[in-house]
């Protein structure tokens, strides 16, 4: 119990240390913002430690080598990597960086087409069908419209001649107006969104601080 | 054999210097006189006694060279003899000498007796081949007659050369030195012939008609020795002690004791006449002259001169005059001036070259004189030979191609005014910082921190009965229901991918949905791909299992943390890892005994506090096993959520706090969700109050300034609205403070 009482005590003092950033930048809340860096760094450090390297690299390697060989070369490449340190060996550690940009780039390209953009491209395909569900109906069509007036938005192109091409152009132009529109209202909604989440994370401060540490919220 | 005096080595006769020491041996071992023939009151002969060593040295070399010059045969002797006795000779003296094998020697007559005969440029064999080829064209008498042959302009050009004020330098170049009338008409030839352009006097005509080559120089009437150019000058000043009586030389040679000149007894000190090497100067002179004579002449057209140097002064006056170009036509002064004869041409004052000063000739610029040089230069071959200018693409192609000058800005030219300008502004009385008086600014920025924590610390104190039914939404009974559509003993991945800073929100939905699926007896196998994650994970779960008779291994488990990202997650959708957060092999654990790859996953649920852990779960996980993911999201990630819900990619999503709640209260287990709600709820609505108030604020302080001109008022200019023009390039304001230019007022 004395345990939780100090370790609350800590956490509302460092809240408030952290809530002092609201008058300025006092040398109190650079206190707090440095110990959560080192805290930070410090608990990946040991997690990357004890929970990846020491489990899943050394013990196989000291264990069963024979059986666990193939973990040599992630082996070698990281201490190889650790040569980027110093500058007349880094061209040394190039080996390793290659070899996690080239895995690295390989599975984002690969899992942009086929985890966002196919999925999406498919997703925009939409029936306007009348023989539907009028409310889907309206969706889709809302959900079309917005898509290429967005598109629009981002056309700069003009200068037609032709009356039947400056109709076109003045109605994409047109258009794109209301994709605009329509990317303001996304952006608003990213916007409403962060300001509800921050706004819960200061609940949550508040009900620490009146619950837990003063206790005087049930 | 002479002794040194330095080392007392033992040299040859005549030697200079000795082969031990290399001391410049006494001028005595020569077998000259000491001091020959000086007259008296020359300066240092008679304290030679208080003359240091070197002194006497180039004394006696000085002494020497009079003694040479005064007795030029001997002097020859001397030196014949020396050079047969294998006197070390310079290797350029001696290649000067084989180049010359066809020098005649020096007659010992009174042409040698006479100092200013250059040796080496007094015989033919010095006269340049193209000199000697166009004697071979001359005609075979010259007629170098009386002056009743001349022609007439020849005899107006000769007068009006010696209108002209002599310069000092032609005084002594005129041969009136006492040996002068010795010499022979040869020598004065040569002597003429560089000098021949600025010799006013008959010499100089006779010199003309000798050597017609330069005669033409001299007609030009252009070049006298007052409009030689410096370099020039100083060119005929070594032959000036040529010309000079012996006599006169001796006490300049002896004069110079007081002021040793190396340089000069050195060249002396050969063993050569004073005249060797300023002869070979003067020779090298006499070529660049005359090159320079032809090239420099007042008709421009070093082709032409060479023709018209051909011809005798007879020759051009026999010629026809409508043949002559126009160039000799006005090189014919007299004809020129009093008309051409036979043509009846009436006479042109033009004014010769020779009236323009160099020096204003010098300020012709450059580029019209190579144009007119060049405009001047004819065609010497096809069928265009003899005409000149006919082809101004040559030009265009010849002429140097530079870029044209700029104007300087104009903003240049008053930079130096206006720097003085600023300069002498005054400088702001500034005051002292302790009397000023800093006025607060006010804001409005601590209300609505006052604002805000009343709007969430309010709800809170308020018991959970008192407050309304929260309204379910249907992504929130979307999730539950998909979450409730999971049979019990199923196995459930949830993934805690969301950083300690978001636990507040996330946490409510992780506690509520772990809640729910153990109370339903659905087996969770937790996850994250954050270091932070398993641990706050562990606590979710364990905190849920507390109190229910659930078990590690058996009904949750925790896999922990899932490095490589990408690489991680794509490992994941494959197989799962050996072991778990606590170090354990899965094949230990009743939940995991028989799982090696994500097959036997009921469902996927991503609590993403970010929108990189949603994106890297659909791009490496759901479209590699078309696992069914349900996403618990962060507020602010619910819009980048919601397009993966609408693509199909995810089943359902729950977002923030409200959806936290809302599962709260679907599943009947209201907690801490549906009490921060109240909170969450008020707080927005006091952040939404003074979003409306500052916009409204914001219109009105607009409307106020609307009649005010742009930039009076605290508002910047908005589009649509007049704008000053704004003035560009250097210092505009400064220029608008000191008045110079730009705005005025």
């Amino acid at each position: 119990m004395s345990g939780d009482i100090i370790g609350v005590s800590i956490g509302a003092v460092l809240t408030l240390l952290v809530f002092s950033y609201l008058l300025k930048d006092t040398p109190l809340f650079r206190v707090a913002q440095s110990i959560f860096v080192g805290v930070t760094i410090g608990y990946a450090t040991t997690v990357a430690v004890y929970l990846v390297l020491v489990p899943r690299l050394i013990e196989p390697l000291a264990t069963d080598p024979l059986t666990n060989w193939i973990d040599v070369l992630p082996l070698i490449l990281g201490l190889v990597l650790l040569l980027k340190a110093r500058t007349a060996w880094s061209a040394a550690g190039n080996i390793s960086v290659a070899f996690l940009f080239g895995v690295g780039g390989a599975l984002a390209i690969g899992g942009a087409l086929g985890g966002l953009l196919i999925p999406q491209i498919r997703a925009t395909l939409l029936s306007l069908s009348p023989f539907q569900n009028l409310g889907t109906l309206l969706n889709s069509a809302l959900l079309i419209f917005g898509t290429i007036g967005t598109l629009l938005a981002f056309r700069f192109t003009s200068g037609a001649r032709r009356p039947a091409a400056r109709a076109l152009e003045t109605a994409a132009t047109g258009w794109g107006y209301v994709g605009r529109w329509f990317m303001l209202v996304a952006f608003g909604a990213i916007f409403a969104g962060t300001a509800v989440s921050r706004i819960s994370l200061l609940v949550s401060r508040m009900y620490f601080l009146l619950h837990d540490w003063l206790q005087v919220v049930p | 054999m002479i002794s040194c005096s330095q080392c007392g080595t033992q040299n040859r006769d005549g030697s200079k210097f000795c082969n031990n020491c290399g001391t410049r041996l006494a001028p005595g071992a020569l077998g000259l006189p000491r001091q020959p023939a000086a007259p008296q009151g020359v300066p240092g002969t008679s304290q030679e006694a208080s003359i240091p060593e070197w002194l006497q040295s180039q004394s006696a070399v000085s002494n020497n060279e009079s003694a040479a010059l005064a007795r030029p045969e001997e002097n020859a002797q001397d030196v014949d003899s020396s050079a047969q006795e294998e006197y070390e000779m310079p290797d350029w003296l001696a290649r000067l000498r084989a180049a010359s094998p066809e020098e005649e020697p020096r007659t010992p007559s009174g042409d040698s007796a006479n100092p200013g005969d250059s040796p080496n440029v007094s015989g033919p064999g010095n006269v340049p081949n193209w000199i000697k080829n166009l004697r071979d064209q001359e005609p075979a008498e010259p007629p170098v007659g009386p002056a009743a042959e001349e022609p007439d302009w020849l005899r107006q050009l000769r007068a009006n050369a010696t209108e002209q004020s002599p310069s000092p330098q032609a005084q002594w170049v005129t041969p009136s030195s006492p040996e002068g009338d010795g010499a022979s008409s040869e020598d004065e030839t040569v002597t003429a012939d560089w000098l021949a352009a600025n010799m006013p006097s008959q010499e100089a005509s006779q010199a003309e008609l000798s050597v017609p080559a330069f005669s033409v120089s001299a007609d030009s009437g252009g070049i006298d020795a007052s409009n030689l150019s410096d370099w020039c000058q100083d060119a005929q000043a070594p032959t000036a002690p040529s010309e000079q009586p012996a006599g006169e030389q001796v006490a300049e040679s002896a004069a110079t004791l007081e002021e040793p000149e190396p340089e000069q007894t050195e060249s002396s000190g050969l063993g050569e006449p004073s005249g060797f090497g300023e002869s070979s100067g003067f020779e090298q002179f006499f070529t660049e002259a005359t090159d320079e004579t032809f090239e420099r002449s007042a008709f421009g057209e070093p082709s032409e001169v060479g023709t018209a140097a051909s011809a005798t002064a007879e020759q051009l006056e026999g010629l026809p005059t409508a043949d002559l170009p126009d160039w000799l036509r006005a090189a014919m002064p007299t004809q020129g001036r009093g008309g051409l004869p036979g043509t009846g041409e009436p006479a042109v004052e033009q004014p010769s070259p020779g009236e323009i000063p160099t020096w204003i000739k010098a300020l012709k610029p450059v580029e019209l004189q190579v144009k007119a040089g060049r405009q001047e230069k004819p065609e010497t071959s096809g069928p265009l030979e003899g005409l000149r200018g006919v082809i101004p693409l040559a030009l265009a192609v010849t002429e140097p191609h530079s870029p044209p000058r700029m104007p300087s800005p104009n903003w240049h030219t008053g930079a130096g005014p206006l720097f003085d300008a600023i300069l002498a502004e005054p400088r702001e009385e500034t005051t002292p910082r302790s009397s000023r008086r800093v006025r607060p600014v006010w804001t409005m920025r601590p209300i609505i921190y006052l604002l805000l924590a009343l709007a969430v610390i309010i709800p809170l104190l308020v018991p959970p009965g008192l407050t309304a039914q929260v309204l379910s939404t249907p992504s929130a009974s979307e999730f539950h229901n998909t979450l409730r559509a999971v049979p019990p003993n199923s196995t459930v991945l949830i993934s805690f991918d969301y950083e300690p800073s978001l636990a507040g929100e996330m946490d409510l939905q992780a506690n509520a949905i772990v809640r729910d699926l153990l109370a339903r007896q659905v087996k969770i196998i937790a996850v994250s791909t954050i270091e932070t994650g398993p641990q706050m994970a562990q606590n979710i779960l364990v905190k849920a299992a507390t109190g229910k008779n659930l078990r590690y291994g058996s009904e949750f488990l925790n896999l922990g943390f899932l490095p490589g990202h990408e690489a991680g997650l794509a490992q994941l959708a494959v197989e799962l890892p050996a072991k778990d957060m606590l170090n354990q092999k899965l094949t230990n654990y009743p939940l995991t005994v028989n799982m090696k790859n994500l097959s036997g996953v009921a469902l996927v649920v991503e609590l993403a506090g970010s929108e990189d852990a949603l994106r890297m779960w659909m791009e490496q996980v759901q479209a590699r096993t078309r696992l069914r993911i349900a996403a618990g999201v962060s507020a602010a990630v619910e819009p980048k959520a919601r397009v993966y819900r609408d693509a199909g990619q995810l089943v359902a999503i729950l977002s923030g706090l409200t959806g936290a709640a809302n599962y709260e209260l679907l599943s009947n287990q209201p907690g801490l969700a549906v009490t921060s709600l109240n909170a969450q709820n008020a707080g927005t609505l006091v952040l939404l109050f003074i979003i409306l108030l500052g916009n409204v604020m914001h219109w009105v302080s607009r409307a106020r300034v609307g009649d005010r001109p742009v930039g009076t008022g605290h508002l910047p200019a908005t589009e649509g609205q007049a704008q000053p023009p704004v003035e560009t390039g250097p210092l505009p304001a400064a220029k608008a403070r000191s008045g110079v230019g730009g705005r005025e007022g």
